[in-house]
């Protein structure tokens, strides 16, 4: 029979935190599936967020690639499914006649049509009466009332989005458990059947550690939950898939939110690299709303929509004209007007600055990844991709203000737990063939070349991720069997296949 | 016409032109056979209409899009 193969998704977790809970015998299916599969640590992608992570997991390719670098565009939209500029397994699985159910992975919606179920997952439109593929399995998602996700509803219009987050947090760690709970179900049923691919994503467990990382009792429990659900789901699909591949892996890490700052609009004024051009309003405005936002009353004048709007685009206009600025996951330079040795000039005196940065207050390194773009991504959509990419140690928040002028100082965000800077997830691999043993040196992009090699499928050769055949037991038909690439005539029959398919797109019925 | 082994297929007549144009094309892209290529089509073809019947082409509201980034500041991912 041919091999199939499951992916369990558990976003932000990872073995730092896990491990000492699975060696307290805390979390016993994931002890079990430790103990006789293949795990390491598994090294992400920049910057470390679900959309670009989970994206760049199921395409085999560096968001450079498939495009995908956060939430929003380089215009301020909300991201798609459609933003995904790289074929994502599931079409690869399609196109190859395998069936494929696909649940909660972020960045899904609108669904795609496939060769089998598809659920959206995160930054699917509250209201949607229609998030899967085909749109009869809504029926069996109703019948559980299904939840994508978690709302958070306010109580009070004028109280900020995180401060009600983290005030209600209880109420909402029950929508968490009930959202996750749903999902269970939900799965148990379109587990069901006979699958090639099934991979399903639980967002749960990152946003439980996000309202309560500093209450790691609350945390635990919820993972308990988390593991039982896990081991019933691995045997109800193992019961109708015999003998699957199964990975369990994340998409980032996680961290206390950081206790200080690093201002790059102060850095770059000190280094000479950017002028303060401001006019004296532009000045001014800042620091005014900083005041204004601590006085209760005048919260209101900036939590109606228009004023926000206009806070915004005046803090995006002032960013944006500077030339240069910072914003997550880097320093973004404007090359109009500039020679090519001129930027790589100024990118050469930022790059070993950031590098050797130290905390005044207490010496410590300020900075984890600093590098040109192109060390970090290739491909055509690299162009969207910070210049020097920035990300900082996780004791850091990078912020480009004006409405402070300290270089490092403290702050206190709303939530205890953060992931701007966890660049390992988990990976953990059992079934099949697959040893017994510690794996390291594990990219997110290995997991789609592995998938498809389990599977017998050719490898594209722009795919970056690797197969990892260290995970094959010696001797078996895996370990033995060579990895596949695609020929170039099988490209061609690929790209008649996307001819048609573009084709299609273009007809509308 | 095109005729299929399987027990789980069934054999359908197409015009005789039709299949040879189909068939330089399957052989050129190296499908298997006429039939997958012809069966890769149809599939593809039922899908999108499915897909367009059921859903039609969707894009995200302004509002809705308020909504998700709303979220998204909730948890601190958005400024």
């Amino acid at each position: 029979m041919d091999n199939n193969v499951l992916i369990a998704g558990v976003d932000g977790a990872s073995w730092n935190f896990l491990m000492p809970w699975i060696n307290d015998g805390e979390l016993p299916a994931l002890k079990r599936l430790l103990g006789s599969g293949s795990s390491g640590d598994l090294k992400t992608v920049v910057p470390p967020l679900s959309s670009a992570a989970w994206i760049s997991m199921v395409t085999g390719k560096n968001p450079g690639k498939h495009g995908i670098y956060e939430y929003l565009d380089e215009s301020g939209r909300l991201l798609t499914s459609k933003s995904v500029k790289s074929e994502k397994v599931w079409n690869v699985l399609s196109q190859h006649g395998k069936r494929c159910c696909i649940v909660g992975v972020p960045l899904t919606y609108p669904v795609e049509a496939i060769n089998g179920y598809m659920v959206s997952g995160v930054l699917t439109p509250h209201n949607e009466k229609v998030y899967s593929y085909p749109s009869e399995i809504m029926s069996l998602l109703r019948k559980y009332d299904y939840r994508i996700s978690v709302e958070y509803e306010k109580n009070d219009p004028l109280i900020p989005d995180q401060q009600n987050v983290i005030e209600r947090r209880d109420h909402f760690l029950k929508e968490i458990y009930y959202a996750m709970e749903r999902k269970y179900l939900a799965l148990k049923e379109l587990m069901n059947e006979r699958w090639d691919f099934f991979m399903f994503v639980f967002t749960e467990t990152t946003y439980v550690k996000d309202l309560f990382w500093d209450k790691k009792e609350v945390v635990l429990e919820f993972y308990k939950k988390f593991d039982s659900y896990l081991d019933d789901l691995i045997k109800t699909y193992s019961a109708k898939n015999p003998d699957p591949y199964i990975f369990v892996v994340s998409d980032h890490g996680f961290s206390a939110s950081p206790k200080r700052s690093f201002n790059f609009r102060v850095w770059m004024n000190n280094e000479k690299i950017l002028e303060d051009k401001r006019t004296m309003l532009q000045k001014i405005v800042p620091k005014v709303y900083k005041r204004l936002i601590k006085i209760k009353l005048s919260k209101l004048l900036f939590l109606l929509p228009r004023p926000k709007i206009v806070r915004e685009s005046f803090q995006r206009r002032i960013v944006q004209s500077s030339g240069i600025y910072y914003k997550y996951p880097g320093i973004f330079i404007d090359k109009s007007g500039m020679k090519e040795d001129e930027y790589e000039g100024l990118r050469d005196k930022i790059i070993p600055r950031l590098r050797e940065m130290r905390d005044p207050a207490n010496n410590s390194k300020i900075f984890q990844i600093v590098e040109k773009r192109e060390s970090v991504y290739s491909g055509e959509n690299s162009k969207f991709a910070p210049d020097v990419v920035v990300i900082p140690m996780s004791n850091y928040a990078n912020v480009f203000s004006y409405e402070s002028d300290k270089l490092v100082e403290d702050i206190k965000l709303y939530l205890p737990g953060r992931h701007f800077s966890d660049m390992f997830g988990i990976f953990l691999a059992y079934g099949g063939s697959i040893r017994k043993g510690k794996l390291s040196g594990v990219s997110i992009l290995d997991i789609f070349p592995t998938v498809l090699h389990i599977l017998g499928i050719p490898i594209a050769k722009d795919v970056d991720g690797k197969v990892l055949t260290g995970i094959f037991k010696q001797n078996s038909g895996l370990s033995k069997q060579e990895v596949t690439y695609a020929t170039e005539k099988y490209y061609a029959n690929l790209s008649e296949k996307d001819r048609i398919r573009n084709l299609l797109k273009r007809i509308k019925t | 016409m095109i005729t299929l082994a399987n027990t789980d297929e069934i054999t359908i007549s197409i015009p005789k032109d039709l299949a040879e144009k189909l068939k330089k094309r399957a052989e050129n892209a190296e499908f298997d056979s006429l039939s997958t290529y012809v069966t890769y089509i149809l599939r593809q073809v039922i899908s999108h209409i499915e897909i367009d019947e059921n859903e039609g082409d969707k894009t995200i509201t302004r509002k809705d899009e308020e909504k998700i980034k709303e979220k998204l500041r909730s948890l601190g991912y958005l400024d």
